[in-house]
């Protein structure tokens, strides 16, 4: 009979669990994550996996909820540090979005996979990314406080993310022209979504002096 | 002695394979897919497959080339179908979450998908160029006209990547559901629109 961990512990393996299930999706897509190969990279056994989750779904969703809460945390860090001008926030929060992507590829994968179940199955997932949702809002509402950004900030959060999303996972892929520099073509994203969404006239005129996100 | 086989047999064949490979591959991932398999989801003895194709990375090639010919075809069609320069892109721009959404599995293994040794490929190598090209040829008609302005490989290149970061937040079921699809589409293309105007780069000169 298995003798009770504590709570460190529980923790300390769970969040093992999760990076090495992170690390198979991956390297061999979903299939790759099954009990088995799980407990053989952590060297346990094949039923140890089980006290703790109730079956893989349930692992990758927690490796998915863990991400989301730690590319929150470091979006927050990044507003934090960022200083007093809201331009400079700005560059800082986008920064710590792409430094995240780029150094935890694995998990960033998985947290926007494709085919992965429906949040409502995974209250905790479900949380977590809509808190991530809830710090780039409240970002992008900063910058409409300052007169920086017009137009819904909710609207305007989320396309500004998945036009930032879109560049990362095509980079991630391997899809952006290889006679392109990808600093060059973020700096024109950015650029670009800054003048679209210029208060002046709404969705409107460019202001050259703005540059969200600008990396 | 296996009979040999009619054109119409041989292409009936791989556009089966093709579309149960294009579901496997998703599924699966390509590690986890064999030739084996494939040939029990067909029906058909272990060796059949490997009378049209090498290996499974040759039949991923020719999946991943078959969706990039059928995006590149609905693209080139809804180009086509209007003169008018702004028509013309938002025709394309529809086309394109069209085809995403109702093919999922196919845009996955195109663009979501990094295969090793692609460019052995030459086929697949085709299809890839071709449908590049309809995604760009909007966007230089555009500049031609001076609705653009800037490098037509970069602007076509940031395009692309918001439309797809779009398409993929919501088959991923990421965004906001309180927010309707439609209307961030919208606010996306009026914000490149703006932001690539003209107008744009003259108040960013000034």
């Amino acid at each position: 009979m298995p003798r009770s961990l504590t709570p460190p512990e529980v923790e300390g393996f769970r969040s093992r669990l999760i990076g090495v299930a992170a690390r198979l999706f991956a390297e061999g897509g979903p299939a790759a994550v099954n009990m088995r190969n799980l407990s053989e990279q952590l060297n346990v056994s094949v039923m140890t996996p089980y006290r703790y989750f109730r079956d893989k779904d349930e692992i990758l969703a927690a490796a998915r909820a863990w991400g989301f809460d730690a590319l929150s945390d470091a979006l927050s860090t990044a507003f934090e540090a960022g200083g007093d001008e809201c331009v400079d926030r700005a560059r800082s929060v986008a920064y710590a979005y792409l430094t995240f992507a780029f150094e935890n590829d694995a998990v960033y994968k998985l947290m926007f996979d494709l085919s992965q179940p429906s949040e409502t199955e995974y209250p905790d997932l479900a949380r977590a990314a809509a808190r991530m949702r809830v710090v780039l809002v409240d970002y992008v509402r900063n910058l409409a406080e300052a007169g920086l950004v017009g137009g819904e900030p909710e609207l305007a959060a989320h396309v500004f993310w998945a036009a930032f999303h879109g560049l990362v996972v095509l980079k991630l892929s391997d899809k952006v022209s290889p006679h392109l520099d990808f600093e060059e073509v973020w700096r024109e994203l950015t650029r670009a979504l800054t003048a679209g969404f210029a208060p002046a006239e709404g969705v409107g005129a460019g202001d050259g002096e703005v540059r969200l996100f600008a990396a | 002695m296996p009979k040999s086989l009619s054109q119409s047999e041989i292409d009936d064949f791989r556009a089966r394979l093709i579309s149960v490979a294009e579901r496997l591959f998703v599924e699966r991932g390509r590690d986890e897919v064999s030739m084996r398999q494939l040939a029990q989801e067909l029906g058909v003895s272990v060796m059949t497959p490997y009378r049209y194709f090498k290996d499974k990375d040759d039949i991923l090639a020719a999946t991943r080339a078959s969706g990039f010919d059928r995006f590149a075809d609905a693209l080139e069609t809804a180009y086509a179908s209007v003169e008018d320069p702004v028509q013309r892109s938002r025709m394309v721009g529809e086309a394109y979450l069209k085809f995403a959404f109702e093919n999922p599995a196919a845009y996955r293994l195109m663009f979501d998908l990094t295969q090793p040794n692609e460019e052995d490929y030459p086929e697949l190598a085709r299809a890839g160029e071709r449908a590049r090209k309809t995604m760009s040829a909007h966007v230089e008609c555009l500049l031609r006209a001076g609705v653009l302005e800037g490098d037509p490989e970069v602007i076509a290149h940031v395009c692309w990547a918001a439309i797809h970061g779009l398409v993929v937040l919501k088959l991923a079921d990421k965004i906001a559901p309180n927010i309707p699809f439609e209307t961030l589409w919208l606010q996306m293309s009026r914000a490149l629109n703006v932001g690539f105007g003209p107008r744009s780069r003259l108040t960013a000169a000034a």
